[in-house]
């Protein structure tokens, strides 16, 4: 086995277990490995709290909080959900915090209209345009079905891992992903319903 | 959108902050706590032991006797041939001490205050009983132990050879020249006695 071969088992265990290996070199020490983690689930976790704050640059400014308690709270991850539901977590979390905050500070809204920077982030997300077609519809769903459908159809997370994301039981989830697919099958059509 | 670069950057000087912060923390909590418990070790002691600061005891340490050469024990006589209104045999002790004036006294120090006295006394009487032979003495003079008494009279002369009268009667120490009546603590009662070879 060669070099190369191991860099990318090492990369599929990384991608397999979403980070947590990575972590655990963290911790042993090995700085290069945080960078590995930010590769990740940097995007992925930006267009996860965009969903709340629907803005991209407080999105990434969270996302970096996100993972600057990762990186200084060391001992808070037990490695019993996956670094990904981890951090979707104090995602959530934070964006909740950043909207409670918001509420006191009323801001103008300067521009309704797509930014570059969303457009890029969802570009980069989601690769098909089956997915953004999806994505572009879940606008016209309520917030709790629409961060259940991004979780579990556009992350790949678990009903598990969405139900400690969303602090929902797994019923909860699945009703609220029932509920999701009866819109977007008035929305999408059969199709939409199908890619589902 | 930041790059991988820029986020990881980013964290990086996040977590320096972040951990900067938390030490500052820490230190202004230590203080806090410490300056906190300190004040309630403080308050504590003086609610539940007010006098341990300010005893009697304490007060005859400090008693200002630097005033005082020496004090020397003129003549101890005892006497066991009265009774009291109980009937019970009255062990009387004469301690007859003269207390020498330093050369170096202020002259303004004349008259020791009573506690200065007492405190002298306590001091030398200790000294005095801490003889074995003169505790043999006093215990065998009559070829009898000593009598468990009830009052005892302690006579001693100032510096200026005047004659001052304390009379132990149960915790009470009273006389001398000012009146003065001192109940003792447990404590003093049994220093005293124990000087005293009761």
């Amino acid at each position: 086995m060669n070099g190369s071969d191991v860099t990318l088992k090492t990369e599929r265990q990384d991608t397999m277990d979403n980070g947590a290996s990575s972590y655990r070199r963290f911790l042993q020490g090995d700085e290069s490995a945080f960078d590995e983690i930010v590769k990740e689930l940097y995007i992925p976790l930006v267009f996860f709290i965009d969903r709340y704050v629907h803005d991209t640059h407080t999105a990434e400014d969270i996302a970096i909080d996100a993972l600057t308690d990762l990186a200084v709270h060391k001992s808070r991850y037990n490695f019993k959900v996956s670094l990904k539901t981890y951090l979707f977590m104090i995602g959530r979390s934070r964006a909740l915090n950043h909207l409670k905050r918001r509420k006191l500070i009323t801001f103008t809204e300067l521009q309704d209209t797509m930014s570059d920077d969303r457009r890029t982030l969802e570009e980069t997300v989601l690769e098909s345009e089956i997915k953004r077609a999806v994505n572009t519809a879940l606008i016209k769903l309520d917030d709790e079905c629409r961060v259940a459908v991004h979780l579990v159809y556009f992350e790949g997370l678990s009903y598990k891992e969405a139900s400690k994301v969303m602090k929902k039981t797994e019923k909860q989830v699945d009703n609220l992903l029932q509920k999701a697919k009866a819109k977007l099958r008035t929305l999408l059509g059969k199709e939409g319903e199908r890619l589902l | 959108m930041k790059s991988v670069q820029e986020v990881s950057a980013e964290v990086k000087r996040r977590s320096k902050q972040r951990i900067i912060a938390k030490k500052r923390r820490n230190r202004v909590m230590i203080s806090v706590v410490s300056t906190a418990a300190c004040v309630v070790l403080v308050l504590g002691a003086l609610i539940l032991h007010p006098w341990d600061f300010i005893s009697d005891d304490r007060a005859m340490d400090n008693a200002h006797i630097e005033n005082i050469e020496g004090v020397e024990v003129q003549s101890t006589t005892e006497h066991t041939d009265k009774t009291d209104d109980n009937d019970q045999l009255v062990k009387y002790l004469y301690v007859s001490l003269e207390v020498k004036r330093s050369p170096f006294a202020d002259e303004s120090a004349e008259a020791l205050s009573d506690l200065e006295r007492i405190a002298y006394i306590a001091d030398t009487l200790k000294d005095f009983f801490a003889n074995d032979d003169i505790v043999s003495d006093l215990a065998s003079s009559d070829g009898r132990q000593p009598i468990k008494a009830t009052e005892y009279k302690i006579i001693f002369k100032t510096f200026d050879g005047e004659e001052v009268v304390y009379v132990l009667s149960g915790n009470t120490l009273s006389g001398g020249e000012f009146g003065l009546s001192v109940t003792l603590t447990p404590t003093q009662l049994q220093e005293l006695k124990a000087m005293l070879v009761i």
